[in-house]
């Protein structure tokens, strides 16, 4: 028997299933794309923003240990106090109480006691709730004043003010971090991850011919096109999903104690859900306008275009609009013209529907934002599973 | 011996165009060339047989499944290397052979031990570690092949292999054909026009014409003459030496030089006998006496041809 036998051997294994086959195709897919250099930097640059949210976990977290009431003013306090009790303070009570909280910069529960006795008060459950109530409007007033013109705080300042408890709270403002996360910072890289990769997935095997490679094999449209997608799918979950997690477990490694996952168990649930919605609708359609051409940069230029001129769209009518009605175009951007042209922007749309997944927005504010997404999949999917093996029929 | 495809009656329409009309076909273990001018419908009946596109009328099967509702497992089952340049942009040669074997249903690293084994078969040596972009039409067509073959099928579909080889690595992919049908019993479906191809390692020649089965038969019996038929070579007067083969009944035409006649006997006499008598008589020497065989182009052309007139 020779030691190296170059001569044919039979091959008598088992074959393994579609699913192999998809995740070859998949597989492939990822590694090339991880060849390009642009992409590594790309990658690269993607994680930097993980690094300030990081920062911004660790500084909430502290923020819980502390006691909020040193920010709160001693007005707003008794203004809390007159609303739980229902009955209003003398000037002297007020003047007592104010000089008594700027003196230990804490609450007086001996006026407080005193104020409840003399009134029938429960004094113990108002000390519990008003606590808790003049910390989270505390907090809501100090974020309205301090981004009062970024209009998209006020619902998590809103948020916060309507929380039941300190666990809420932190729920809220947890979630209105990694919507940011996904909507601000992970937006932009994934307009260009996608517009880097997804272009030349089909395309390029129409023009290299590579298709036949694929479907002279026991291979159907739906694996060569699942694995296709995964391809996109994949850089996004890395780029979007991983560190949402990651910084999601950072916040948790940050917190005082173990309630805190109880409390916020389905943070993670809604960063799987926002992914989706991120990851489906946006591979498909660049997945589709690959599969409309043999030449990758035109299915890049749509990619691109389809973004920047919906978006661009939208703010020409925003900027327009404030600009007719004399105002910041902060004020406008819920205005009926405004809203009605905000589905134009892909960015706005998948923005809606992410609001409501993290519970910044009511469902009758997304659905039909919802709609248009699945619009854009559907068509998008029939366009795949139409152009994949046009060539085999020609 | 069972057929390995049966086709019955296959009609293929695009739109107005007819590539198929009424295609019935059956392919026998062994080595079959297909062959067709341009246009005669050869791309469409392997994208039949691939079970990838569905016909218009008619049934068959391939390899025992159904044509088109069994494609999975006939493709499983089937090795197909095609005539264009397909190919990844960004992989070498061996990721290729790899990724190949692995749409083919190879575990990941099995498909790469696998694609080694087989792109040493093909004589490829450290170039399957540069991307295929930079590769030679040759090393291409060797990827190619080495792709059709990785997960051992038990048929082959080979389109235009030899296209773009030099005549030393032309010969040794025929070779390997070869092996692979004799020694590995694998049946092989050559779709050419380079027809010494044919010749070289076919046994059954299909022609197919203007949509149309013109010819099915095993090679051997298409290069048999009608009649028995002989190439002499000779030296002497060839006027003299031709006046009298006809004189003893034989039918003569020239051959491929001036030192050559093919020579046939239309009667039951001994043709060798009389072929000797009339050299005598004409008093030239006998350099040799090989039986005539009908070429493969002559065949191919007159087919082509009928199958004009046929359709004019």
């Amino acid at each position: 028997m020779p030691i190296h036998d170059l001569g044919y051997r039979p091959w008598n294994g088992k074959l393994k299933s579609m699913w192999s086959r998809l995740s070859m195709i998949a597989n492939s897919g990822i590694a090339l794309a991880g060849k390009n250099r642009w992409m590594r930097r790309i990658l690269v640059v993607a994680w930097i923003p993980v690094l300030y949210w990081g920062v911004a976990f660790f500084l909430i977290g502290q923020s819980f240990e502390q006691p909020v009431q040193q920010a709160v003013s001693a007005d707003q306090l008794i203004d809390a106090v007159e609303k739980e009790t229902g009955v209003q303070m003398s000037l002297k009570q007020r003047d007592q109480l104010r000089q008594e909280i700027k003196k230990t910069g804490k609450f007086s529960l001996t006026l407080l006691e005193t104020f409840g006795a003399s009134r029938g008060i429960d004094v113990e459950s108002l000390k519990k709730e008003l606590g808790k109530r003049t910390n989270q409007r505390a907090a809501a007033e100090n974020l309205d004043d301090m981004f009062r013109n970024i209009p998209g705080v006020r619902a998590l300042s809103n948020s916060i003010r309507d929380a039941e408890d300190t666990s809420e709270a932190r729920n809220r403002l947890w979630a209105w971090l990694l919507m940011t996360f996904f909507r601000y910072s992970q937006a932009f890289l994934i307009l260009i991850l996608i517009g880097t990769i997804s272009p030349g997935l089909i395309s390029h095997d129409l023009r290299s011919r590579a298709y036949l490679l694929y479907f002279s094999r026991p291979i159907g449209k739906l694996e060569y096109i699942v694995g296709k997608l995964a391809v996109p799918a994949f850089y996004i979950f890395l780029v979007s999903t991983f560190p949402a997690l990651t910084l999601y477990l950072f916040g948790i490694m940050m917190s005082p104690n173990t309630e805190v996952i109880a409390s916020t168990l389905d943070i993670p649930l809604r960063i799987i859900l926002a992914s989706l919605v991120l990851i489906i609708p946006t591979a498909v359609l660049s997945t589709a306008l690959s599969s409309l051409t043999t030449e990758s940069r035109f299915a890049s230029f749509a990619w691109f275009g389809i973004w920047i001129l919906g978006h661009g769209t939208w703010l020409t009518v925003l900027i327009g609009t404030a600009i007719r009605s004399n105002v910041d175009a902060a004020e406008v951007l819920n205005s009926d013209v405004v809203q009605r042209w905000s589905n134009i922007s892909i960015y706005n749309t998948l923005g809606d529907v992410q609001s409501w997944i993290f519970g910044f927005k009511p469902f009758s504010d997304a659905y039909f934002s919802l709609a248009i997404l699945i619009a854009i999949t559907v068509i998008g999917l029939l366009v795949l599973f139409r152009r994949v093996t046009a060539p085999l029929r020609a | 011996m069972s057929a390995l495809i049966q086709l019955s009656s296959i009609v293929k329409k695009y739109r107005s165009a007819t590539a198929l009309s009424g295609v019935d076909l059956e392919i026998q273990p062994g080595i079959t060339g297909l062959l067709g001018p341009n246009g005669a419908g050869k791309s469409t009946l392997i994208k039949i047989i691939l079970g990838l596109i569905r016909v218009s009328s008619g049934s068959g099967t391939v390899l025992g499944h159904a044509l088109y509702s069994d494609g999975r497992r006939i493709r499983s089952k089937i090795g197909y290397m095609p005539e264009d340049d397909c190919y990844i942009p960004g992989m070498t040669g061996i990721e290729v052979v790899q990724f190949a074997g692995g749409l083919s249903g190879l575990p990941p690293i099995e498909a790469l031990r696998r694609g080694h084994e087989i792109l040493d078969f093909c004589g490829m040596k450290q170039e399957r570690y540069r991307e295929i972009e930079t590769y030679s039409t040759g090393m291409r067509q060797k990827v190619k092949f080495a792709a059709a073959i990785v997960h051992d099928p038990e048929f082959l579909i080979l389109d235009e292999p030899t296209s773009g080889l030099d005549p030393e690595e032309r010969e040794a992919l025929l070779k390997r054909i070869r092996i692979l049908s004799e020694q590995s019993g694998k049946s092989v479906v050559l779709s050419t026009h380079i027809l010494p191809d044919v010749q070289a390692i076919c046994d059954h020649v299909v022609i197919l014409a203007k949509g149309r089965l013109r010819l099915n038969d095993r090679l051997e019996t298409l290069n048999q003459t009608s009649k028995p038929t002989v190439t002499v070579r000779f030296e002497g007067d060839p006027k003299t030496f031709k006046s009298r083969l006809a004189g003893s009944r034989l039918e003569v035409t020239d051959g491929e030089r001036d030192i050559e006649l093919k020579v046939s006997n239309p009667s039951d006499s001994d043709l060798t006998q009389l072929i000797w008598q009339s050299a005598d008589a004409a008093g030239v020497l006998i350099h040799s006496v090989v039986p005539a065989k009908n070429s493969l182009e002559e065949i191919f052309m007159q087919t082509v041809q009928e199958a004009n007139v046929a359709d004019s």
